[in-house]
């Protein structure tokens, strides 16, 4: 009698099945990545003084750079929202006396905080 | 079986280790009727049409976890799954992916239950409590903390929806270190020190990506992607708190 | 056959930077890539917020300055760890000791340039 018959895993990141709940998830690190590289030129631009520094803002005017801080921007809500989906999995369970707090619970409590954090962060940034 | 007056095609994925390289997918029209399972169409293609397929089955209630199939690419129970809801069809009936396939939808399982002993999977005691000692008390709350783990029926769907497993075997994967968990909340057990080796391995938890499928497709509720990822917060405290105290786990 | 589970994994040290730095751009990153990537260039804001002499006041501060230090830092360790296990993923299982080297070295490399050039301003 032959071997048993072992399935090659195959691109099974690329299956509907794992593609969005995972996939896309991880591939946000690319975008988080490319956004602190801009942050740590920013830094650098900074440090070296008012004309680099000027050099830089102009630098991120460019079309390519907004589309690319759009797509910077889309992934990083991507990242967000699954990040608070899953935070219920990955913090000690919360007990209220026999019943566990319901995830979504926890979910929505950081959507909250995000979303105050979001709305004062952008209007201290607009009030100049 | 109410045979129903609908039909419906299912396509199964046959494996005869005496002919086939790999495996050939044929194709079954099944009556059906509203409350008609997976598990029913498949006892009735071996009843009726092909005595040849080979699949595990028992309970028929969702209670042994033995009837886990692919079901057009998903984990599931087959008898908890329903006909109606693929209506109309086809659907697509595999073994349970990443085990290895004896023989259509019959796979290994020792990929899960060579390793279980090393889970510790009964309740460690510091001092056996001696049996004129009564039994052991636990209260309501304290049998709430490991309510959902215990629920566990060894179906080993989670292992077949972890690609990480998949890729990893030696991954101790899902079902295994959620019973570690289940065992570790136990108010009557005192035998987490001697479980931590395995949590804090390579192949314990932090095998683990929180893919979160495990949990999407586990009939019983038991979350195992939580009780894996509460772990990497204990296999991290255990990492640099162990300076601090002795009897720590883990070899290193 | 029961597998034994030995030796310990050293994955807590990039794991909790990893946690860090994902809870830091979830709560973080849409708000700071919306003002600094698409409203201050298109000139969305209402004043001239990201002038250098208010950025530097802000950055050049000390409460600036901690608070810049870790969540910069924390997003390159974020991003690489899901990087080096996404290259797992992606079926390459060879030399991923290298790969975790040049991964984390690159996150340590990028931590240790952001705080020389915070030190700097």
């Amino acid at each position: 009698m032959k071997a048993h018959y072992q399935r090659p895993m195959g691109r099974w990141y690329l299956r509907p099945f794992y593609l969005f709940v995972y996939t896309l998830r991880e591939l946000t690190a690319v975008f988080v990545l490319l956004y602190a590289l801009v942050l740590l030129a920013g830094l650098a631009a900074l440090a070296a003084g008012p004309e680099a520094w000027a050099g830089y803002r102009q630098a991120l005017t460019h079309p390519l750079s907004i589309g690319l801080h759009v797509l910077i921007l889309v992934a990083a809500l991507y990242n967000s929202i699954t990040w608070f989906m899953v935070a219920p999995k990955a913090m000690p369970a919360v007990f209220i006396g026999t019943r566990p707090l319901p995830g979504l619970l926890i979910t929505l409590a950081h959507i909250v905080v995000f979303a105050i954090i979001s709305v004062v962060t952008v209007v201290l940034a607009g009030a100049g | 079986m109410n045979r129903g007056n609908r039909q419906i095609d299912i396509l199964i994925s046959r494996y005869d280790p005496e002919r086939d390289d790999q495996p050939r997918t044929e194709r079954y029209t099944v009556p059906y009727a509203h409350d008609s399972s997976v598990l029913d169409a498949l006892l009735y293609i071996k009843d009726h049409l092909d005595g040849s397929l080979s699949f595990r089955w028992s309970c028929r209630m969702a209670i042994c976890g033995s009837c886990g199939k692919m079901i057009n690419g998903v984990p599931s129970l087959s008898c908890k799954t329903f006909l109606r809801d693929y209506a109309p069809g086809p659907l697509y009936i595999e073994a349970l992916h990443h085990f290895p396939v004896i023989k259509d939808l019959v796979v290994d399982q020792a990929g899960f239950f060579d390793k279980l002993p090393e889970s510790r999977p009964w309740l460690i005691r510091d001092q056996e409590r001696a049996l004129a000692d009564g039994p052991h008390r636990q209260s309501p709350r304290q049998r709430a903390r490991f309510a959902s783990t215990s629920a566990c029926i060894n179906c080993l769907l989670c292992y077949a929806a972890c690609p990480q497993y998949g890729m990893k075997p030696d991954f101790a994967g899902p079902a295994l270190l959620a019973l570690v968990e289940r065992y570790n909340a136990d108010s009557r057990d005192q035998g987490k020190a001697e479980r931590m080796p395995m949590i804090n391995a390579e192949d314990g938890v932090w095998s683990c990506t929180l893919v979160g499928n495990c949990s999407a497709v586990c009939p019983k509720d038991v979350d195992p992607a939580a009780a894996i990822n509460r772990n990497k917060l204990e296999s991290a405290k255990d990492y640099f708190l162990r300076f601090l105290k002795i009897g720590s786990g883990g070899a290193e | 056959m029961a597998k034994q589970y030995k030796p310990r994994s050293h994955e807590p040290v990039v794991w909790l930077l990893f946690a860090a730095g994902g809870m830091a751009a979830a709560m973080l990153m849409p708000a700071l890539v919306l003002i600094t990537g698409i409203a201050a260039p298109l000139g969305l804001l209402a004043e001239d917020s990201l002038n250098y002499e208010r950025v530097i006041g802000m950055l050049g501060s000390p409460v600036g300055k901690l608070v810049a230090f870790p969540f910069i830092s924390l997003l390159f360790w974020h991003a690489m760890h899901r990087i080096f296990h996404g290259l797992h993923d992606l079926g390459i299982h060879a030399g991923l000791g290298y790969y975790r080297v040049l991964c984390y070295g690159f996150a340590l490399l990028a931590t240790l340039l952001t705080a020389g050039i915070l030190f700097l301003i």
